[in-house]
């Protein structure tokens, strides 16, 4: 496919001079470590991917900034090359800052003598991936249609809800005993979901994430610029 | 190479309606105001927005049905739109070979050197005549057929003009089946570099001519009122009233210079046509 290396290697430019950011997050991560509390490291976990995935949105913002999509258009490759190359990358730049994400978790359980297994730590931690993911289903083509500004509205909306949901609500009182403990569970209960389970999981997941490629497709067929 | 005809593209307050070809080898040069209706123009060839009515023949293809391989052949700079500011000249590098499978590394690295282009600056730091000269660059670094270029030389000095259009010069004539279309702002630019041009006015063709007959033909007259009055008014195609009578361009210099040797006749160019052909009237 022509072209797609080509717009992968910018998107992944992109990350690069933008990478003071993502350092700064991992710094506080790896602090987080060596803090006495899981809530630091799992928030961390959630931030870290949910800001990984969302930095594809930001790369749709730096395609558009000062017009630029005029000559990216007329560069050599489709349009559907350019929306197949942003859900690709959305796939690599999620996976990636998950997988480092739940190292660091993982690596903050072994230095506190946790005694879960890797297997029950990424299985853990893979509902935060397919979370992330989830979330890119709707704000991809959000933001090729309305473009990243008002998209960015939304984003932050969703981004707040999805840390404040997962991250924070299991640290509440009232999930200790009552009515929402069956989430305090999903993590008790992690060690039992099987293979078959997590690869359901992530097969309806892209196959969302495919949905949402076929309507982003037709967004920027009819997108002029 | 390109043909258009009768491009149609309606918005609420603008209309674009107009035709123009690009022939094989030929530079064509694109003049007219700001709002005109060039960068309009612009993006229809290159498939940015789709028309109203016309039709538009890119390399023998509707510009969006045109394949990645196809575009390859173009080479394109737009005057308010490029690489983002956020990357580097040396990022550009893998990023225009992938692109490109004809991307002339070497020239490429040879000319931003001779531009001072720095590798390792971020764009959006560059003055904009750095950023005038990326563009090109970018553009003729891979052998296209059909340069398409808005407004190439502006914000540039003239001595980096020069030796722009110099290195478009250059290109052209490096294989004469290369075409070119081009806008400026500066007419001598287009005086100098291009084969015919097309004047554009509100969103349509106002006048199509060999840059040649322009500067040889056509004339910029300076007319008393009583004159006036007697002139033969056949080859006037503007005339504008002014202190000391009328100034009229025609477009058969040579006749009024025959017929009324009394007349004061200024040699034509791009500036007068623009001049007289937007602020004129029809002579009577």
């Amino acid at each position: 496919m022509n072209g797609l290396l080509g717009l992968l290697i910018k998107d992944f430019k992109f990350f690069r001079a933008q990478r003071i950011f993502f350092l700064i997050i991992l710094a506080i991560a790896g602090i987080s470590v060596f803090s006495s509390s899981d809530f630091g490291a799992s928030f961390l976990l959630i931030y870290f991917t949910v800001g990984g995935a969302t930095f594809v949105i930001s790369t749709i913002g730096l395609d558009e900034a000062e017009n630029g999509s005029a000559f990216l258009f007329a560069l050599p490759f489709s349009r559907r090359t350019y929306v197949i190359e942003k859900y690709i990358f959305a796939l690599l730049i999620s996976a990636a800052s998950w997988l480092i994400a739940a190292l660091l978790r993982a690596l903050f359980l072994l230095l506190h003598g946790m005694t879960s297994s890797p297997y029950t730590v990424f299985v853990q931690a893979f509902p935060v991936l397919l979370s992330a993911l989830f979330m890119l289903v709707f704000l991809l083509p959000l933001t090729l249609h309305f473009g990243r500004e008002k998209a960015s509205i939304a984003m932050m909306a969703v981004v707040f809800l999805a840390v404040i949901l997962i991250g924070a609500l299991p640290q509440l009182p009232a999930l200790q005993s009552g009515v929402l403990r069956n989430i305090n569970l999903l993590a008790e209960t992690a060690a039992q979901i099987t293979v078959p389970v997590l690869l359901f999981s992530l097969a309806g997941t892209l196959l969302l994430f495919a949905l949402s490629g076929l309507i982003s497709l037709a967004i920027i067929e009819r997108k002029e610029f | 190479m390109l043909q258009i005809d009768q491009l149609q593209k309606h918005y609420k307050t603008f209309s674009l309606h107009c035709s123009l070809e690009v022939p094989d080898g030929r530079i064509t040069g694109l003049v007219g105001q700001n709002g005109a209706g060039k960068t309009t123009l612009f993006k229809a060839i290159l498939g940015l927005i789709r028309p109203d009515g016309g039709s538009i023949s890119l390399l023998g293809k509707d510009p969006r049905s045109l394949s990645a391989q196809e575009k390859q052949e173009l080479g394109v700079a737009l005057a308010t739109s490029g690489f983002n500011g956020y990357l580097t000249v040396a990022d550009l590098l893998p990023l225009l070979s992938h692109f490109y499978a004809t991307f002339d590394r070497a020239f490429f690295l040879e000319q931003a050197e001779q531009f001072h282009l720095p590798m390792k600056q971020k764009i959006r730091e560059f003055s904009s005549g750095m950023k005038a000269k990326l563009k090109i660059l970018c553009a003729i670094s891979h052998d296209a057929r059909l340069l398409i270029l808005d407004e190439p030389t502006a914000g540039l000095d003239v001595v980096a003009r020069e030796s722009l259009l110099d290195l478009l010069r250059t290109y052209m004539a490096r294989d004469e089946r290369r075409s070119m279309l081009i806008s400026s702002h500066i007419s001598s630019d287009l005086e100098s570099l291009c084969d015919d041009f097309y004047m554009i006015h509100q969103g349509g063709i106002l006048l199509h001519e060999d840059t040649d007959v322009l500067l040889s033909d056509y004339a910029l007259l300076k007319i008393g009122r009583e004159q006036y009055q007697t002139l033969d008014k056949r080859y006037l195609l503007r005339a504008k009233p002014e202190s000391f009578g009328y100034s009229c361009l025609t477009n058969q210099k040579q006749y009024y210079l025959e017929n009324y040797p009394q007349i004061a006749a200024e040699c034509g160019s791009i500036d007068h046509v623009i001049s007289m052909m937007v602020t004129g009237t029809p002579a009577a």
